[in-house]
Formats: C-alpha cells, sequence, structure tokens
C-alpha cells in the first residue's frame, strides 16, 4: 500500500473519531444541538478563539515531532512528558538569570537550554542502556516521573514566586522576551511559525540527510542498520537527544508565547504528542494536521463545556478512542501475529 | 467426485498468500494420493508448494478449497489438534521446539497428561515417554533444556514426539537438510524402520538421489502444480530433475582452474566467546586471492559466529583478523567494510535486508559513510535510485522500479538485491553464509556463476555452507569445523568423499588435535 | 505501633498494587504481550469500584464491579490486539489515556464531583484484625491490620507460581509466549492463552485498583491521579522478577519498603514530600540496572 494511501487511512480514522466525538456530545447534553454547535464552531466563533486554538496547537505540533522523531528509530521514547517539563525548568531557570540581556539574546538561549536540558534527560537513557542493558523504554519512564517530582520540588521551593497568586510558579520572565502576538489579543504568537519550521526540518531531516536515514533504516530492522555498519548506538543516543529535545523546546516555546512563567503542574502535552505521533504513524507531516485535530477536540469540547453542558474529559476520551484503532492493521492487509512485539527485557533489541 | 481407493487422498487444494501487497498462489488445485505403508517422497524445488502441501495436511494452515479423505472417509482438519486426533504428525523442517523447555515437556507439549486440578503428571509421563524412546530405539536425555542439544538430536524429539502420539501418518519435512552423512544413514534406517511397522511415510525433499533412494513412490510439485506421480521404480534422476525445473537443465558450469594470489584474509587463532560459551576455539586459516574457501559444519558448530568475529559484528575473544595484512581484530564493522570485507549474511531476510524499506534505501544502506551520493549530509535520492535503476537491471532483479519494497520480492531476488549491494562495493573479500538456501535452481545457477566470475577477478571468497554438493561444487579448498574448532583443512579434488567430510564434520576425525585422532562417538 | 512497626506495616500495603498489577503484567507478559495498560487499568478499577460500593452501600458489589470493569477493559484491548492487530504498545498507551479520561468524564457525570472525589456514607474496606496473626511476636503487630485484599497480595503470588510452573495450563501459556508457531504446531491455541491472560490481568489490576480506593473511600483522578505512577514501577517488577511471581512479591516488597522510607524521610523532614515521591521510580531504576549487569555477568540475557 502506498505511503499516500496510509495517510488518507489515519486521517480517515481520525474524522470518524471526530464524528463519534460528536455523537457523545449529543447524547450526553440535555441540549444536544447547542452542544454540537458550540463544539464545532465554538473555536471558529472570533478571532480571539481561533486564535486560543492555533496557539494551543503550537506546543502538541512540536511534541508530536519529538515523539514521531524517536519513534522513527524504533526508539520507545515514553518519557517525554518529564523530558519536557525538566526542559522548560532549564530554559526558565535561564531565562529569569538573563532578565537584563536584550530580547533576541534571551529568548535564543533560553530556547537553547531548553532543547540542551530536555535532551539531556532523554540521553541519559542511553547511556544507560548502554552501560547497564537497561530497556530504554523503561528507564525513560522511570526517570521522567522521578524528574517531574523533582521539577515540581524546585517549582514549589526554591525557584518559587511568593509574590504569585496561585503560589506554585516559578518567577516571570522579562516581558522582553515573551514571542510577539500575532493575532489581535488572543494567544497566538510567533511561536507557530518555530512549530510549522520544526515540521519541515524534521521532515528533511528524516528523508534527505544521512543521519536521518540511518535514524529511519534502524528503526526499520536494527540488524540489518549494524551489519551495514551504522553505528547503532549512536543513532539511538541522537534520536533521544533529539527528541528530549524538542520536547524541551515545545514546552519553552508555549511560555515563551503564552504564560511568562512556568507553572507547576503537568500539562499532559507530551503524552498528546505520543499519541498525535502514533496516530500519524511517525510521518511529520501527518503530525501537523493530527496535531491540529487535537488541538481542535480540546478546544471544541472547551467551548462546549463551558456553553453547554459537556464535560471537558470528552476530549481525552475521544483522544484515547483514536489511539486505539490507528495502528490496526487489519485496514492494511498485512500479515503479522498479534503480540510478536520482544517482552523489552535486558537490552532494547 | 472421483473416489480413490487409496489411505490419504487429498483433492483439488488451493492456497493463496498475501504477503506485501503481492498475492502468491502456493498450491493450484493440487491432487495427491498416498498408499498406506508406503514412503511416499514429494520432490520440488524450493518454492515449489510441498510444504505448504502438507502443512495444510497437518493442521499448521488451512487450504483455501480441497478435500482430504482418509481411508475413503472425509476429514476436517482445521487445526494441528484435528491433525493429531487423525494421528498425522509432521517433523517441521524448523524444529517445533521449545529452547526454554526440556526434551520431556517437549515431547508432551500441548499433550500432557494431567492429575487434578490440572497439575501434570510427570511421573506417568516420564514413564511413558521412556517405554516409547525402548520402542523405537531413540535415546535422549530427557530432562536437558532444548537449547543445548545438537541438530540431529533435536529432530530425534520431533520423531519421537510423533511415536508417542502414535501416529499412523508421519511426514518428513526436508529432513536431512541439517544432517550430515551418518546421521542422514541413520535417519533412513529409522524411516524404514517405522514403514515395518506399518506406519504411513511422506518424505518432502528436493535432494533427488534421497528420494530415490528411500521411496516407494513419489510426487512432484512444481509452482503449485502437481506434474508426475508414479513408483519410484520406474523414475530416474535427470528426467525427475526435469519436471521438479519444467525445462532441460544444464550441468553447472565447471570450475576452472585460477592462479591463486596473495593471501588476502588471514584468521589467526580467532576464538569467540557468546552468552558464556565458548562458541570458536582458536581457529586459524587464510584464503588466497583468486580462491573460494568454503567452511562447513553441523549448524551450530560456530561457523556462523567465527563469520560475525570476521565480519565484526561480533566481537573477538582472542586471536587477529587480518584484511591484506593488515590488523582489523578491533575495528567496527564499517571500518571493515571500507577496508574491502564484504559480507552476504545467512539471514537474508531479518540481516541482510529491510523488508520494508525500498530497493533504493536497501541499496543506499551500502553507502554508508562513503559520501557517494551525498552533498554535505543531504542525500541525492534522484542519483540514487538511477543508479539502482542500473543495478536491477544488471542483476536481473524481478523488480518493475527501485521504488518497490524488498519484502515483496522472491527468496532468489532478495539475495540478488543483496549481493549486488556488495559487490558494488568492490570488495577484496566477501563473506557469504548459506548464499543460496532455499532458493530456486535458476537462482542457485546464477548466485554460483557470480561467485565464479569473482574468483576468477582475485576475489578472496570464504563461503559457510551446510550443503555438501555447494561446497564440493564451489570450493577450492574446504575448512571443516566441529565444536568450535577447525577439524580438517582439505584440497577439493578426486579422493575426497562426503563420508570423509562426514567423518570431520562429526569430529570423529581432527587434523589438528593433539594425541589421538580417533574418537568414539556413540550415535543413539 | 513503634516507628518499625509503622514502616513494615506501611511497606506492605504499599507494595500491594504494585505486586497485583505486577501479576496481571506477568500473565500477558507470559503470552508474548507487553502490557502498557496497567495505570489505566487500576484507574478505572479504582474509580468503578469505589463508586458501584457508593451507590449499592455493599463492598463485595463494589469490588467485584471493579474487576468486572477491568476485566471489559482488558478483553477489549486484547481484541484490538489480537482481531485488529493494532500495536501492542500503542493499545497499552491508549488504555492509560482512556483510564484517565473515562474516569473524569464519569465521575463528573455520574457524581458531579471532579478531581478528588470523597464519596460521603460510603463503606470502606474494612482493616482485618486477625487475633492469631496479631500474636505472634515480632512480625504480630504489623501482620495484623490489613485489608483482604492486602492479604490477596501476599497468598496470590504463590498461588500462580504453582499454576505458572506446574500445571499443563501454565506450560501451554508459556509455550505460546516463547514461540508462538510452536505452540500452534502443538495444538495449542495462542489467542485463546492471550485472551485468557488479558482476562486475569484484569482481574489483578482490579484487585490493585481496588485496593487503593475502597479502604479510604476516596478517588483521585487527573495527571497525577491516585496511581501515581505505579503501572510504571509495577512493569518494572515484571522485568525485574523475569516473570517469576514470588520474586515480583519480593521485588514489590523492596519497593514498599523504599516509599515507607521515604514516608519516614518526609516526616522527619529530611526530605520534601515531593522529592520522597522520586524514590520509588529511582528505586526501580536502580534495581533494574543491578539486574541486568547480574544477567550480564551470568552470561545469559534472560530466559
Amino acid at each position: 500500500m502506498s505511503r499516500k494511501k496510509q495517510a488518507f487511512l489515519q486521517l480517515a480514522v481520525v474524522l470518524i473519531g471526530l464524528l463519534l466525538a460528536c455523537i457523545v456530545i449529543m447524547v450526553c447534553s440535555k441540549t444536544p444541538l447547542e452542544a454540537l454547535r458550540y463544539f464545532l464552531t465554538g473555536p471558529f466563533s472570533s478571532v480571539y478563539n481561533f486564535g486560543n486554538l492555533l496557539s494551543y496547537s503550537v506546543p502538541l505540533i512540536i511534541e508530536g515531532l519529538a515523539s514521531a522523531l524517536v519513534f522513527s528509530a524504533s526508539v520507545w521514547n515514553l518519557g517525554i512528558e518529564g523530558q519536557m517539563f525538566f526542559g522548560m525548568l532549564c530554559g526558565t531557570f535561564t531565562a529569569c538569570q538573563l532578565s537584563q540581556a536584550p530580547a533576541a539574546v534571551g529568548i535564543i538561549l533560553s530556547v537553547a537550554a531548553a532543547f540542551a536540558g530536555g535532551g539531556a534527560a532523554a540521553w541519559v537513557s542511553a547511556w544507560i542502556d548502554r552501560k547497564f542493558s537497561v530497556n530504554i523504554m523503561l528507564s525513560t519512564l522511570l526517570i521522567s516521573n522521578a524528574l517531574s517530582y523533582i521539577v515540581m520540588y524546585f517549582l514549589e521551593g526554591p525557584f518559587n514566586d511568593p509574590r504569585s497568586a496561585s503560589g506554585t510558579c516559578s518567577p516571570k520572565l522579562s516581558t522582553r522576551f515573551m514571542l510577539a502576538k500575532i493575532m489581535g489579543n488572543s494567544d497566538l504568537h510567533t511561536g507557530i511559525f518555530i512549530a510549522l519550521a520544526c515540521v519541515v526540518l524534521v521532515w528533511w531531516f528524516l528523508h534527505y540527510h544521512r543521519k536521518g536515514f540511518e535514524i529511519i533504516m534502524t528503526g526499520q530492522n536494527r540488524r540489518f542498520a549494524e551489519y551495514s555498519g551504522i553505528k547503532v548506538d549512536s543513532i539511538i543516543a541522537l534520536a533521544l537527544f533529539l527528541s528530549g529535545g524538542l520536547a524541551g523546546l515545545g514546552g519553552m516555546v508555549d511560555i515563551l508565547g503564552v504564560h511568562g512563567k512556568m507553572r507547576c503542574m503537568m500539562t499532559g502535552f507530551g503524552w498528546d504528542g505520543v499519541s498525535i505521533a502514533m496516530i500519524a504513524r511517525n510521518d511529520p507531516l501527518l503530525v501537523l494536521p493530527i496535531a491540529f485535530i487535537f488541538a481542535f477536540l480540546e478546544k471544541g469540547v472547551e467551548s462546549a463545556a463551558l456553553f453547554s453542558d459537556v464535560s471537558p474529559a470528552v476530549a481525552q476520551m475521544i483522544q484515547a478512542v483514536i489511539l486505539f484503532f490507528a495502528t490496526a492493521q487489519f485496514l492494511f492487509r498485512r500479515k503479522r501475529a498479534a503480540g510478536k512485539k520482544a517482552a523489552p527485557e535486558g537490552r532494547t533489541s | 467426485m472421483k473416489e480413490n481407493p487409496c489411505f490419504l487422498y487429498m483433492h483439488d487444494i488451493s492456497k493463496q498468500y498475501h504477503v506485501y501487497g503481492q498475492t502468491t498462489q502456493a498450491l493450484d488445485h493440487v491432487d495427491f494420493s498416498v498408499r498406506r505403508g508406503t514412503v511416499h517422497g514429494l520432490l520440488g524445488e524450493n518454492g515449489a508448494g510441498k510444504t505448504t502441501l502438507m502443512k495444510i495436511l497437518s493442521g499448521v494452515e488451512t487450504g483455501d478449497g480441497g478435500e482430504i479423505f482418509l481411508e475413503g472417509r472425509k476429514v476436517q482438519i482445521r487445526n494441528a489438534q484435528d491433525a493429531i486426533g487423525l494421528r498425522i504428525g509432521i517433523v517441521h523442517q524448523h524444529f517445533s521446539l521449545i529452547e526454554e523447555f526440556t526434551v520431556l515437556e517437549n515431547v508432551v507439549l500441548g499433550r500432557e497428561k494431567v492429575r487434578w486440578p490440572g497439575v501434570v503428571d510427570k511421573k506417568k509421563i516420564r514413564s511413558e515417554v521412556e517405554e516409547t524412546m525402548k520402542k523405537s530405539g531413540l535415546v535422549l536425555d530427557l530432562d536437558r533444556k532444548v537449547g543445548t542439544l545438537a541438530m540431529g538430536e533435536k529432530q530425534k524429539i520431533e520423531i519421537l514426539r510423533l511415536l508417542y502420539d502414535d501416529a499412523d501418518i508421519l511426514i518428513f519435512d526436508e529432513p536431512t537438510s541439517v544432517l550430515v552423512e551418518q546421521e542422514t544413514r541413520q535417519l533412513l534406517s529409522i524411516i524404514r524402520t517405522l514403514k515395518e511397522q506399518g506406519r504411513t511415510i511422506i518424505y518432502i525433499s528436493h535432494k533427488v538421489d534421497e528420494v530415490l533412494s528411500i521411496t516407494d513412490e513419489l510426487t512432484i510439485l512444481r509452482a503449485g502444480h502437481s506434474v508426475a506421480t508414479g513408483l519410484t521404480s520406474e523414475q530416474d534422476a535427470d528426467s525427475i530433475v526435469e519436471l521438479m525445473v519444467g525445462k532441460k537443465v544444464e550441468r553447472e558450469m565447471p570450475r576452472l582452474p585460477v592462479k591463486k594470489g596473495e593471501c588476502l584474509l588471514s584468521v589467526k587463532d580467532l576464538s569467540v566467546r557468546e552468552g558464556g560459551v565458548q562458541r570458536v576455539k582458536g581457529v586459524s586459516f587464510e584464503v588466497r586471492s583468486g580462491e573460494i574457501a568454503g567452511i562447513i559444519g553441523i549448524n551450530g558448530n560456530g561457523q556462523l559466529e567465527l563469520v560475525n568475529a570476521v565480519c565484526g559484528l561480533v566481537p573477538a575473544s582472542g586471536g587477529q583478523v587480518l584484511l591484506k595484512g593488515e590488523d582489523i581484530t578491533l575495528d567496527p564493522v564499517l571500518k571493515r567494510r571500507q577496508k574491502g570485507l564484504g559480507y552476504i549474511p545467512e539471514d537474508r531476510i531479518h540481516v541482510g535486508s529491510c523488508s520494508g524499506a525500498t530497493i533504493a534505501e536497501n541499496m543506499e544502506m551500502g553507502q554508508v559513510e562513503n559520501g557517494k551520493f551525498e552533498r554535505r549530509g543531504c542525500l541525492e535520492w534522484k542519483s540514487i535510485r538511477g543508479w539502482t535503476a542500473q543495478l536491477i537491471s544488471e542483476y536481473h532483479i524481478k523488480a518493475p522500479d527501485p521504488d518497490t519494497l524488498v519484502g515483496a520480492l522472491s527468496g532468489g531476488h532478495i539475495q540478488r538485491v543483496i549481493i549486488a549491494r556488495e559487490f558494488s562495493g568492490d570488495p577484496s573479500v566477501l563473506l557469504a553464509g548459506e548464499i543460496t538456501m532455499g532458493l530456486d535452481v535458476e537462482s542457485v545457477r546464477y548466485i554460483h556463476s557470480l561467485m565464479l566470475k569473482m574468483r576468477e577477478n582475485g576475489k578472496a571468497i570464504l563461503l559457510v555452507t551446510s550443503d555438501i554438493n555447494e561446497i564440493l561444487e564451489l570450493s577450492d579448498r574446504i575448512l571443516v569445523m566441529h565444536e568450535g574448532r577447525m577439524t580438517a583443512v582439505l584440497e577439493n579434488g578426486d579422493g575426497l568423499s562426503k563420508n570423509m567430510i562426514g567423518e570431520y564434520m562429526l569430529g570423529l576425525k581432527d587434523q589438528f588435535a593433539q594425541g589421538s585422532t580417533e574418537k568414539k562417538v556413540t550415535l543413539a | 505501633m513503634s516507628i518499625w512497626d509503622n514502616f513494615f506495616y506501611t511497606m506492605l500495603s504499599t507494595s500491594t498494587p504494585i505486586i497485583l498489577a505486577a501479576l496481571g503484567g506477568i500473565m500477558t507478559r507470559q503470552v508474548g504481550m507487553f502490557n502498557l495498560g496497567l495505570e489505566g487499568m487500576m484507574t478505572v478499577a479504582a474509580f468503578v469500584s469505589v463508586y458501584l460500593t457508593s451507590i449499592t452501600g455493599n463492598l463485595a458489589a463494589g469490588l467485584f464491579g471493579g474487576i468486572a470493569a477491568t476485566v471489559l477493559l482488558g478483553l477489549f484491548m486484547a481484541f484490538i490486539s489480537i482481531r485488529l492487530k493494532a500495536d501492542i504498545f500503542v493499545v497499552g498507551i491508549a488504555a492509560n489515556a482512556l483510564g484517565t479520561g473515562l474516569t473524569t468524564f464519569l465521575g463528573l457525570l455520574l457524581t458531579g464531583m471532579q478531581g478528588t472525589m470523597v464519596f460521603k456514607k460510603t463503606p470502606v474496606l474494612p482493616a482485618v484484625v486477625i487475633p492469631y496473626l496479631k500474636s505472634i511476636p515480632v512480625l504480630g503487630p504489623f501482620l495484623s491490620g490489613h485489608t483482604v485484599i492486602d492479604y490477596l497480595s501476599i497468598i496470590l503470588p504463590v498461588v500462580l507460581s504453582f499454576v505458572i510452573f506446574r500445571t499443563a495450563f501454565g506450560y501451554h501459556a508459556r509455550a505460546a509466549g516463547l514461540n508462538a508457531r510452536v505452540a500452534e504446531n502443538c495444538g495449542i491455541s495462542v489467542v485463546r492463552h492471550q485472551y485468557i491472560a488479558y482476562v486475569w490481568c484484569g482481574i489483578f489490576c482490579g484487585l490493585a485498583g481496588a485496593s487503593m480506593s475502597m479502604p479510604i473511600a476516596m478517588y483521585a483522578g487527573g495527571l497525577i491521579g491516585m496511581t501515581n505512577g505505579r503501572g510504571w514501577t509495577a512493569m518494572a517488577v515484571v522485568i525485574l522478577s523475569a516473570g517469576n511471581p514470588v520474586v515480583a512479591l519480593l521485588a514489590s516488597w523492596v519497593l514498599g519498603a523504599i516509599s515507607a522510607l521515604g514516608n519516614v524521610l518526609q516526616t522527619n523532614g529530611v526530605f520534601s514530600s515531593r522529592l520522597v515521591m522520586a524514590f520509588p521510580f529511582l528505586a526501580a531504576l536502580i534495581g533494574t540496572a543491578v539486574y541486568s549487569c547480574l544477567q550480564k555477568r551470568k552470561g545469559s540475557l534472560n530466559i
């Protein structure tokens, strides 16, 4: 089956999911048509809402790319959420230290710090795998969970802003560092261009750059890659570093664009990115529309919840249902025994 | 509907496979009948459909159409359990054994006798299996983990399992592909014993001589069709081969004498340790330019580990590997390739190629850090595809274009892709493992001619194979391995017999052993 | 109770959900399917069991209802992986997402509550005081006073160990996981064993989830909810134990001990509560590293 046809089928699955969302919303609401209207049109009803919708998709796109890149190498980095969180801390900390610097310097350095921080948090798992043969999926998971708590400790303790109203967040960043708003008084900021640039960059990297090609081939057949002379260990480390870095980048762009400070809460963007990448079957170009649809699901349901009696949890449920069917091979008629995936014991292989 | 007085009658059997978007007709309305108490040979090339037909009979696969009759009665065989119930059993080509379980556990797997509440009755099972062993003359250590046994032993477990089930129809699928001369003779005598017990044997093979010697009747399959059937005594080898292949087959090109040049590959005292066990124990040999050195041994005696160590996929625990005089023992795989080492691996699907990638992508993998088709890290796919198209025509690869997925190709053509890729790097030394295993006759001939051409061009080839005919045909020198050691280095010529080679393969004789060269080994 | 009694008591009760979820993971791993959705299954069980208890007033109904719901989820996951041939890892992650989403959704729909839900006027899973156990010197004070599920979590691994290694069912299930082709050739239905494994996983995760919510008649949802990453530590235990239930029990106790230790350190002000929550994950990581090193030294990497 050609790659184009696959892409269409993936999008079809997602659209069916949206249909399902509509049905659930109508069934659960005492005012079905009104709820549906708010769901479908709410995010588009005004420039403000549309801007917020686009702005919400920015971190989703970048997190999706982060997962898509590392999953292309068949490396199961399930710690994206924690890597993002840690990267955001590094970036915010850097930004606070550089509060007197000019805007460009501040933005670039804090984003770089977020990239480096997230990348390092992910790269550690490659090192642990090489030294101690601990499965990467497990170590990214465990480290990410541990890191999240450590970061929260910092945000509630040493790095806390005592003057803030909510009480659990970092000090505010200098307003010069904030990314310019571009759509009225909505949240939409220039970060959307960064996200789009990332999509192009990741796509180009995977398909046209030598290292990206090696990542994909390693993901397809590791033994073949080894036999061909590819240094598989370095490729895995590279894929992890880049994915952790992108994760941190995504979170930081969101801070610089929307919030201006780091809040002590788990946003869930990392895990959304994992879902998005899986549904997009790791294709960077598909990540873009699917991330947007995920954002639409969230914002639409939010609007329906605000003005009608729909539960905000519908969005997450529908995303999970879509994910369930996204990799169903029966659509592609390929022979594959169920459960053929080896238990990830010892060396990741 | 024809009434057939045969014991076993398979009527109008068809089977299609769909893989990677391609549909293959493995069997096309095949009729197959066997008389009771005979040894019936099922002949055909690799891919002719023999294994598929027998998989349907033994319940491993279900046919797309057709019926099966036993003693005139129609039977349904939907799964392995049905077949076992009908007393049909199969000794698989790739053994159906769980390596981590013991011999006893494997023999009774799926048919364990239990005590309430489901606990396996080990005592009862043990005595029953020991009884079966006594009656059949097969002797095995019931408590050893199967993973530690040799191939011939493993095969005996499968046979024992069939006898424990009291199978009436026993199917042997390419049973001698993993055996040595002496073990083959043993197997054939076991089969004769089974026949004397009144059982019916179906013997699948592509080895004509063997089938002629053991069977009473035979059937020939070609490309999913049954093309001939009759008494063995009325057939001769040449006409059988012609029926199997479909056209007159010439004798293979003879090996021309070639002047040997300098030593290109030198292995000194090489040892490999894997999984806590010493797989290769101090092996030394040389391969010169213009020479094919063939390594033969029973599967699992260290040949694969040896080649992997020479190639760099596995680290050597001792010794040296020298390429053109340069020490490459510590070099990573890439460096060895860059210095002129090529490798065609035994496992062409999981190691030698990427099924999910296109031919062009597979070819490009031969250019890792070569920079031939890239500019500043950026790959130039247009030139890569063009070059791939060239290779496709040069090596007669049956594929429409460079963007075809390798997984859609047949075995012989996947091998051609791999060979094209390795040859394109112009290696001075080529390592090759089981290079024609499972391929059709045409591909085998083609690949053999490529090897001989390389040899004439002054390359050094190290060939690992378990096919004694292939090694006699291609090699200038024959190196025999047994239990990780090299037991013989023989010049290929007159006076060299398969029996001789077999003795070295079994470790009965050893050119390099200190002390006595004769070893008493009991063949149970 | 003295500090040590308190410590061991906490150790036993904290390890309960871990070992139970790990047993579920062991059942699926055995047949060759690695279930990443333990978190989601536990979340569903935790919510459904406490909710059903509150509306029926009956503990047994709540417990069995919670288990039934989890088993249903397990069958659904198995169906999608086996029949629809979806990627097993994806299904696990989707189950986690579904678990969180579904419980939040149903929570709001059925009870009108969000976040941390307190179920008033709901029977609480009682601590069982076994007089015989209590009077054992030294061990007594912390062996007694646990809930039924806690005691099950000690008995079940032993029973399961027996089932896996001594019964025909155990052999067949292991064969199905070690080599599906061979198992089929021997007349074993791999698919049947895979479904059964997911049913058992549902039962064990059901118990695990109920063990968290029922004793306190509360449910906490959200991204860091009641389950709190225990599904992942259970996964580490599954890998560490190489499929052996009794070893898994011991590993869970160690992790429980570390959590309890963290509590002690936290109440004594040595570490902040947040840092303490990171301990179990770091411990599981170190444990797995040590295990892998030992295996490498032994020469064989896991059978």
